[in-house]
């Protein structure tokens, strides 16, 4: 955080300037993980319409294979790219798209798959508690989800 | 473009929500609302629990039925009604520009949100019979 010279008599630009490195805003976060959702709704729904059948006796939704093998592209298609490609290169197609990058706090580079992979599952912790983790780059002074934190990366622009 | 203030931000993010409690019903018709996970695995709720309710309710005006699934719904409310003249008096350099606070500014800050969200979830705990009656 950079507070304007007292010196100065007027409030100087961008008093709120980000500091170096600049963070990304959490609807720019918003944004990313919508666009790497968007990539696996494709398979999600053909896994819904593709993979699903009504047992006649029961009513009862059953799955068949199509259910499962498009379930696990959408899978892999998701890992590939929130995992393999972030975590190599910390951008998915979303934060690609966004001109986001997801870095380590303290080294500043990208954070390899496995790194990538906890940080996804450490977002349970974001979510359980009714979903406000998601919400701490709101507020958060490095923009930073508890997931973030758990794993020590920031997402910057 | 200036980067935004906590507050400002919270605001903007509270547009989000009244624009998504007003379209909501819309679509879904019915009266589902998110799943909490927390309630949903343990029956317990969390301190954010009914907000999805109150929120609703608030944009359609029922302010009971607001108050009554989460009261810092009104805190919200209310960051959200002020946001809009704040970024348009700021952006007419008729208020100067958000400064950061300071520490211990901020130290304070995260104490009341910290006490809020106590208080809020003894209010839900009451409301929803899962602790010690009031």
């Amino acid at each position: 955080m950079t507070y304007p010279p007292s010196h100065s008599p007027y409030p100087t630009p961008g008093a709120y300037a980000p500091a170096v490195p600049s963070y990304a805003s959490w609807i720019q976060r918003v944004g990313a993980y919508l666009v790497d959702a968007l990539c696996v709704l494709p398979f999600s729904l053909l896994a819904a319409v593709l993979g699903q059948d009504t047992d006649l006796a029961t009513g009862l939704v059953t799955y068949n294979a199509m259910f499962y093998v498009f379930t696990l592209i959408g899978v892999v298609v998701f890992g590939y790219n929130r995992w393999f490609q972030a975590g190599k290169t910390g951008q998915s197609w979303g934060r690609k798209a966004l001109g986001l990058k997801l870095v380590g706090t303290g080294t500043g580079q990208p954070i390899g798959a496995g790194k990538a992979f906890l940080r996804d599952l450490a977002h349970v912790i974001d979510g359980i508690i009714c979903y406000i983790g998601y919400l701490f780059p709101l507020w958060d002074a490095k923009r930073q989800t508890l997931a973030d934190k758990i794993v020590n990366t920031v997402v910057t622009r | 473009m200036r980067t935004f203030s906590v507050p400002e931000r919270l605001g903007g993010f509270g547009a989000l929500v009244a624009l998504a409690a007003t379209a909501w019903p819309a679509v879904t018709a019915g009266t589902w609302s998110l799943p909490c996970p927390l309630r949903t695995l343990t029956g317990i709720p969390c301190p954010a629990c009914g907000l999805t309710t109150a929120a609703i309710a608030i944009v359609r005006g029922d302010l009971a039925g607001a108050f009554h699934a989460n009261p810092l719904i009104f805190g919200l409310a209310a960051v959200t009604a002020a946001t809009g003249p704040l970024v348009v008096l700021r952006a007419a350099g008729a208020l100067k520009p958000p400064r950061p606070w300071s520490s211990p500014r901020r130290r304070q800050a995260g104490w009341i949100a910290g006490l809020l969200a106590t208080a809020s979830w003894l209010f839900q705990l009451h409301r929803l019979h899962t602790g010690p009656q009031l």
